[in-house]
């Protein structure tokens, strides 16, 4: 897993722990840019590529947003982390927390 | 130079890289990315900050994750060699113009880190061209 991978899924986690379960790309960005303190955004290819592969490995899922909530601008994509992705977001967040390197298994131990 | 110009190049790059693929793939990108730079646009007007600045960040994101893009491309889609090529030589023109817009840009502005992304665009572009170069021999 990359290290912007295991960066989205403990933003995923800690998005999720202040109540907001569901993100979308954009807002992802934002948040990973308060996280790490960075100046600039992460590009569009290399977010967009890295939700791809953690959908595909099957730690986060996504859906179009309602039409409805989408008050006229363009709808958004709608990740959420799944209870796989939680469980890695967890070991990797544990393991940063202990100091050493995580242990980036996609699978619960 | 304005945002929603750059959220057009953005957006025409997009439909650029993802012709050829199944269409629900390619819809997926182009509606998620035009979510993003929507959200993007309006954050940072909301945010009060200037439109030449929102455009240079979006240009940045662009310029950011092109050959992430390309890399996604290759694996979303069948391998194509001239599509590829095409690809390939779009992507060199494209950071050659981005380089040379920082660099001017960043001596406008006496911002050395910009300029020095751009001297590192133009490097990267004259990379990709010989690579692309010596693969077709």
């Amino acid at each position: 897993m990359l290290p912007l991978e295991t960066e989205i899924l403990e933003t995923a986690l800690s998005l999720r722990r202040s109540g907001h379960a569901s993100f979308h790309g954009f807002g992802l960005a934002r948040a990973m840019r308060e996280q790490s303190g960075s100046r600039s955004l992460t590009g569009h290819g290399t977010l967009y590529k890295a939700l791809s592969r953690l959908e595909e490995s099957g730690l986060l899922t996504s859906r179009w947003e309602d039409a409805a909530a989408a008050e006229g601008r363009p709808r958004r994509r709608l990740y959420e982390l799944t209870g796989q992705g939680a469980h890695v977001a967890d070991q990797v967040r544990a393991g940063k927390a202990a100091g050493r390197s995580p242990r980036l298994a996609s699978e619960p131990a | 130079m304005t945002p929603e110009r750059i959220a057009a190049l953005v957006a025409r790059w997009v439909r650029f890289y993802t012709r050829d693929l199944p269409t629900p793939v390619a819809r997926r990108r182009i509606d998620e990315i035009d979510a993003d730079l929507h959200d993007h646009i309006a954050h940072d007007r909301a945010h009060g900050m200037s439109e030449r600045r929102i455009a240079l960040s979006i240009l940045s994101r662009m310029a950011r994750g092109a050959a992430a893009d390309a890399s996604w491309r290759r694996q979303a889609g069948p391998r194509k060699g001239h599509a590829m090529k095409l690809l390939r030589a779009l992507l060199a023109v494209l950071a050659i113009a981005i380089g040379v817009a920082a660099i001017a840009y960043g001596q406008a502005d006496d911002a050395p880190g910009l300029g020095l992304l751009g001297f590192l665009f133009i490097g990267g572009a004259v990379v990709l061209g010989v690579r692309t170069f010596q693969r077709s021999r």
